[in-house]
């Protein structure tokens, strides 16, 4: 009896104690010993795999043309690793990419059955990862792609013991001579290297409700609405008009951090520049428009990613919203919209909007410390250089892919790519305005690592002291600016 | 000598498991608690954002404490800000808090009160302590949403108090008292049932007999209430009032939560809102994060020995006092007797 209780009892204390640990092994391990004893299952795979991939590229580079080159060079990091590990955030991406890639299931790839590739999924938000990033290369586990959100990329791309360039990969400029160009600027770090590419672009335009519009401002066409809204001077009298002709019951606007996200992307200076914070002209001039748009009932007083913010679509609060090319589904528009049978949707239309923006995004990059180079550049390859993969791509997903050429072959053929999305616009071809709006950024020497901080405390400094606490703008200048000075420590004050 | 029977005895001794036992709890707490803890007092002292590995001494303190330029005033002011503000959270939510608690206490132990029930009651009380910080505050984001759509608002406006045709909504998430108000709510609501299950377990540990002898006395309840249970009850009393204020210098999950979209409610952010907010962003600042973790070790610390100090036996420490008087008295007496020189 007594024996028994004690291997009882040693055995819970090793239970126990083992437990504790189970947060410090890493999941390669698991995955090597799976491998060892199906070892020669994964060698034929991954030799048919790149068989496969050996004969799609040829074709394509038989396909390309002009100045553009599918030929990429031999890589000059390290090779012939066992697993190519690939991390991100979510499993939004990543499954599909890979699933494509390695031409296998996204179900097989979620179970962890399939040989040679390790998908480390944080299940974070975006704005969690990079913490998740870091104790990843604490770690020292193996770690060949991942992938990076536009907020806070230039923290690894800036970090040359983070990030390889993509040069040593064997790719050249003329590679990515189609990508949208604004996705190849937040790619390179301050000495211009690139070493991150995004498969996808994240264009967005103004999406508005085509019945409240002809009934408040006449328009039938998403070109008229164009018209009324092309800069923010025209957009803020068009607001007015919504909000009198429906007696203060409806905002053109969405929300003022969605107004933010499209003028801050058309501002022309950099907000830091000799480590100093920059205020210009176009700071005040969002103040003001927006201070007219709250005070005449011309956005709403909803934040973003509320439930309000998603039922204003429905009651005829909102007139209009600003989405992004991944925020057509459920994640905005047709959430806004009340999906499938919902109080508006199949009303709504999309036009590009006061100014041409983005929002979102994210950037593959490569571990100068990969040990799986090949992989990585054929992974890359087939979703930024491959045309007919990224055709392919584009249209299975569905998603916007960053490739000019390809894009404007998907406009041309009208393709619809997903018709949960399209019935919701009434048939329009959205992704003709978004390339038009893709086309337009221009981001050229305006990007600094502390943008997504620094938009923050702009527009929060604007909302609480500008408009809700009826500040004069020196006052709100002064509260942005010790907002800044909090949050980015390092940055230099004239006071 | 020992016989061969109590060396037997000595052999099979299982004083020594008791060790193996606790030790996997030693090996986890030193990695993953007392590491992390003096880790942070290292980190105090070290740089922020890209000066990470720099040595700066006691500067994040200074700035954390007198400011000096734009940058380090304004964390200055955040930080005190963020202190006032969990002060005021806490007194607004211990002080209704320990009035409840403390009369239902009083109500559900007193013999004469025959309230029906009590189990339950005592068990429905306990229930919002059970139920996660998210979930309520997810639920009480819901019930005070500052719109037409909030429940609380619509009977605001059904009971006539404001009026929805004429534009008017109270700002519970947004607004600066009526956020904390929320909060303060919130709080004695989750707790009030935890303190008072522990007060009643106070009262019913004083000797009954008391009671008895109070009421043949024909003392009233107030006299009973004031004589007998509150001096009896304040080594409980004591207890309560340092584990509310730990935890309520320490609040956390309802302020960090109780928002809408992704930035935190600057009138409701308490000091450990400020400490996450610190090291959790793009930039982030491990240094002041340090800093001020320390400086509210020391704050608790030292409140916390105040309330100890001043809910000290009057009574233990008088009669002390006329002992060690007594003593000198006598001494002198003695050195008096002595310096006689008989």
């Amino acid at each position: 009896m007594n024996k028994l209780k004690r291997t009882l009892a040693l055995m819970a204390t090793l239970v126990m104690a083992t437990t504790a640990f189970v947060g410090c092994g890493d999941s390669s391990s698991s995955s090597s010993s799976s491998s060892s004893s199906e070892a020669s299952e994964s060698s034929e795979s991954s030799e048919a795999s790149e068989s496969s991939e050996a004969s799609e590229s040829s074709e394509s580079s038989e396909a390309s043309t002009g100045d553009k080159s599918t030929e990429v060079g031999a890589v000059s990091l390290a090779t012939g690793g066992d697993t190519f590990t690939v991390a991100a955030w979510n499993a939004d991406d990543v499954p599909y990419l890979i699933a494509q890639w390695k031409g296998c299931s996204v179900d097989d790839l979620t179970a962890g059955t399939v040989e040679g590739v390790n998908f480390v999924n944080f299940g974070v938000g975006g704005g969690d990862a990079s913490e998740k990033y870091d104790a990843l290369f604490n770690s020292g586990d193996d770690l060949d792609v991942y992938f990076c959100e536009a907020d806070w990329a230039l923290k690894y791309i800036n970090d040359d013991t983070k990030t390889a360039p993509l040069e040593s990969l064997g790719f050249t400029d003329a590679n990515f001579a189609d990508i949208y160009s604004y996705t190849d600027e937040i790619g390179k770090d301050s000495n211009g290297v690139r070493k991150g590419v995004s498969w996808q672009a994240a264009a967005g335009g103004f999406a508005y409700r085509t019945d409240l519009a002809e009934q408040y401002l006449g328009v039938t066409s998403p070109e008229e609405m164009q018209e009324q809204v092309s800069d923010w001077s025209k957009f803020t009298t068009a607001a007015q008009t919504v909000s009198e002709k429906s007696s203060g019951k409806t905002a053109l606007a969405d929300t003022l951090g969605g107004m933010w996200q499209v003028f801050a992307a058309g501002r022309t200076s950099a907000w830091v520049q000799d480590n100093k914070l920059v205020i210009d002209d176009s700071c005040q001039e969002f103040a003001d428009v927006a201070k007219t748009l709250w005070d005449c009932g011309g956005v709403t007083k909803n934040t973003q990613w509320s439930d309000e913010w998603y039922a204003s679509g429905q009651d005829d609060s909102t007139m209009g919203f600003f989405v992004s090319t991944w925020g057509f589904g459920d994640a905005i528009l047709a959430k806004a919209a009340g999906g499938e049978g919902g109080a508006s949707y199949g009303k709504w239309n999309v036009c590009v909007g006061p100014n041409e923006y983005f929002w979102g995004g994210t950037w593959m990059v490569v571990n100068p410390a990969t040990d799986n180079a090949e992989e990585a550049q054929s992974f890359i390859k087939m979703f930024t250089v491959d045309n007919d993969a990224i055709k392919e791509y584009a249209l299975s997903k569905p998603e916007y892919c960053n490739n000019k050429a390809v894009m404007q072959e998907i406009v041309d053929e009208k393709a619809v790519t997903n018709e949960y999305v399209t019935n919701n616009l009434g048939g329009q071809n959205y992704f003709e305005v978004l390339h038009e709006s893709a086309l337009g950024i221009n981001l050229n020497g305006l990007i600094t690592p502390y943008d997504a901080t620094i938009k923050t405390d702009f527009i929060n400094a604007v909302q609480e002291q500008y408009l809700e606490g009826g500040a004069s703008w020196d006052d709100t200048q002064e509260a942005f600016k010790d907002k800044v000075a909090e949050d980015v420590t390092t940055l230099d004050w004239e006071d | 000598m020992a016989s061969a029977a109590q060396k037997r005895i000595k052999a099979i001794s299982y004083a020594k498991y008791g060790y193996f036992f606790i030790l996997p709890f030693f090996i986890v707490y030193f990695f993953f608690q007392f590491w992390p803890l003096i880790n942070t007092f290292i980190l105090s002292f070290h740089g922020n954002f890209s000066h990470e590995d720099e040595f700066v001494g006691f500067e994040n303190y200074k700035n954390l404490i007198f400011g000096g330029g734009r940058a380090a005033r304004s964390t200055h002011e955040s930080f005190l800000r963020t202190l006032g503000n969990t002060l005021i959270l806490w007194l607004g939510n211990f002080i209704p808090q320990i009035i409840l608690s403390l009369s239902l206490a009083v109500w559900f132990t007193d013999a004469k009160l025959k309230i029906p029930g009590k189990g339950f009651f005592k068990v429905i009380m306990y229930m919002p302590n059970i139920i996660t910080a998210a979930s309520v505050a997810v639920l009480f984001l819901q019930l005070c949403s500052q719109n037409q759509n909030g429940a609380v608002n619509q009977m605001l406006d059904k009971i006539g108090i404001i009026d929805f045709d004429k534009g008017e909504i109270v700002n519970f998430v947004r607004g600066k008292w009526e956020s904390r108000g929320v909060v303060m709510f919130v709080q004695t609501w989750m707790w009030f049932g935890n303190t008072m299950i522990m007060l009643m377990s106070g009262i019913m540990g004083i000797n009954p007999s008391l009671f008895e002898a109070a009421n043949i006395d024909g003392a009233s309840s107030g006299q009973v209430f004031r004589k007998i249970t509150l001096p009896l009850l304040s080594p409980i009393m004591v207890y309560t009032v340092v584990t509310s204020m730990i935890g309520g210098l320490q609040m956390f999950d309802i302020p960090y939560l109780y928002h809408r979209g992704t930035e935190t409610n600057a009138h409701i952010e308490t000091i450990a809102v400020f400490i996450y907010d610190k090291f959790h962003s793009l930039q982030p600042n491990y240094g002041y994060s340090g800093a001020a973790s320390v400086l509210l070790f020391i704050i608790t610390l030292v409140l916390g020995s105040v309330t100890f100090y001043l809910n000290r036996d009057q009574d233990a420490i008088a009669k002390k006092k006329q002992l060690k008087k007594l003593a000198k008295q006598a001494q002198v007496q003695n050195k008096q007797f002595g310096g006689l020189g008989i």
